[in-house]
């Protein structure tokens, strides 16, 4: 190499260490093993957001949380407190990660992160609510019940159970008194006792025997202090049979 | 000699991942006073920035083989000296955590045409002497656009932001020039 002046400094230094050995390429093997590695996390991710994703609508549906629409702010306040929210921090922790790794490529980084952020939750729901009806999560809880689940077993029994206060499931069996007695799912027999919190008064003098009803209030030995409740058509489940049968 | 010379960025960089030393020496002869331009503007003459320079050009050496030559040479080069300028300003001060940054995420509008008004090396003059007063986000990619004479894929390729962020900065950083000047007429 020939030697020149000094109009190009830095480039010399550079080219004398490549000269002398010091300064040696990074092989080919290396960047492919760091590509490897990129794309490795970016489908873990995906994957443990898929599952988390289908995870919350299988705890929507097996403890009947989208029954409660349109039944007043007391239920969803204890829906809101009884709510496994850490699975939703979860999403958005891997969501966040995915963004964060994702810019590397340049179909991500080129457009807004707004437009790739919306994408991916679409993607996350639509394949969420599909994995959801694999039975994937019903099977898995079922081990869990049975105590056959390692690892997972706990956290299945407990996402499966939630326990929204106040909130009562059950079946109007007849009057007594003029009060309206139900069974619960778990067996039990409450009695239905309107009060000046009550909304819905005028549908509540119409409920029939038989029908299935979802009743807001604290119950206190035996009664119900009925501050809503409405009539539900309970799903048929026929990949997840509510785990009262015990 | 004269043969390759001639050659392009990406035919030289052919020749350096076939270990000709000669090819990786003409190739940063090339980039070292654009690099130093470019880091003089953007760190408004730090005094140290003839060894990030030599960072730079030592990393594009070691790192040569991550390089796709069937695409630009000149936005890889460029990428690895905005992360060596970041570096050096994150050394010294704390900097936003750019991901989270409001017009990289909601960014659409992006203004390609509307700095067609520079023209002159009069005008150019006025805004190199108001660049070290622009925030590093606004700064940057008037250093890139009008020193440098990147278009607008390249920028955002070198600082990996939305197409349409490029613009919404140059126009931001366009106003506060303006600003500046307007108040030094005043």
């Amino acid at each position: 190499m020939k030697k020149e002046n000094s109009k190009n400094p830095i480039t010399e230094k550079v080219v004398s260490k490549i000269e002398r050995g010091e300064l040696k390429m990074k092989s080919r093997a290396y960047f492919v093993a760091k590509s490897f590695l990129v794309i490795g996390l970016l489908v873990l991710f995906s994957l443990l957001l898929l599952y988390l994703g289908s995870l919350i609508v299988f705890v929507l549906r097996v403890n009947d949380i989208l029954l409660f629409h349109g039944i007043g702010f007391y239920a969803i306040r204890s829906i809101l407190l009884s709510f496994p929210w850490y699975l939703v921090f979860l999403i958005f922790v891997l969501i966040l990660l995915i963004g964060v790794i994702g810019r590397k490529f340049q179909f991500v980084y080129r457009r807004p992160l707004i437009v790739s952020l919306i994408a991916i939750l679409v993607m996350v729901i639509v394949s969420s609510v599909l994995i959801e009806r694999s039975s994937l999560h019903y099977s898995f809880f079922r081990l869990a019940e049975q105590q056959r689940l390692p690892v997972a077993g706990g956290m299945y029994r407990n996402l499966g159970n939630i326990d929204i206060d106040n909130a009562h499931f059950g079946v109007i069996l007849e009057k007594q008194n003029d009060l309206w007695v139900m069974e619960l799912d778990s067996g039990e027999r409450a009695k239905l006792k309107v009060t000046e919190k009550t909304k819905g008064k005028r549908l509540y003098s119409q409920i029939e025997e038989g029908e299935k009803v979802l009743v807001i209030g604290e119950m206190d030995e035996g009664v119900i202090d009925v501050i809503n409740f409405k009539t539900i058509e309970r799903r048929s489940r026929s990949n997840n049979q509510r785990l009262n049968e015990r | 000699m004269n043969q390759i010379d001639d050659k392009t960025d990406e035919e030289l960089v052919r020749l350096v991942l076939k270990n000709k030393t000669d090819a990786f020496d003409i190739l940063a002869k090339r980039y070292e006073k654009k690099l130093l331009r470019y880091g003089k503007r953007f760190l408004y003459n730090h005094e140290n920035i003839e060894d990030v320079v030599q960072n730079v050009l030592t990393k594009a050496y070691v790192n040569i083989k991550s390089f796709d030559p069937s695409r630009k040479f000149s936005p890889w080069i460029y990428r690895i000296a905005h992360n060596e300028f970041i570096n050096l300003i994150k050394k010294e001060k704390k900097l936003p955590f750019l991901f989270l940054e409001a017009d990289v995420i909601f960014s659409f509008a992006g203004e390609k045409n509307f700095l067609k008004d520079i023209e002159t090396r009069e005008e150019k003059e006025e805004i190199e002497k108001y660049l070290h007063k622009l925030k590093e986000k606004y700064r940057e990619p008037i250093v890139l656009y009008y020193f440098e004479e990147k278009d607008y894929q390249e920028i955002s390729d070198i600082l990996k932001i939305p197409v349409s962020t490029v613009g919404t900065r140059l126009k931001r950083g366009r106003s506060e020039i303006k600003k500046l000047l307007h108040e030094k007429r005043k």
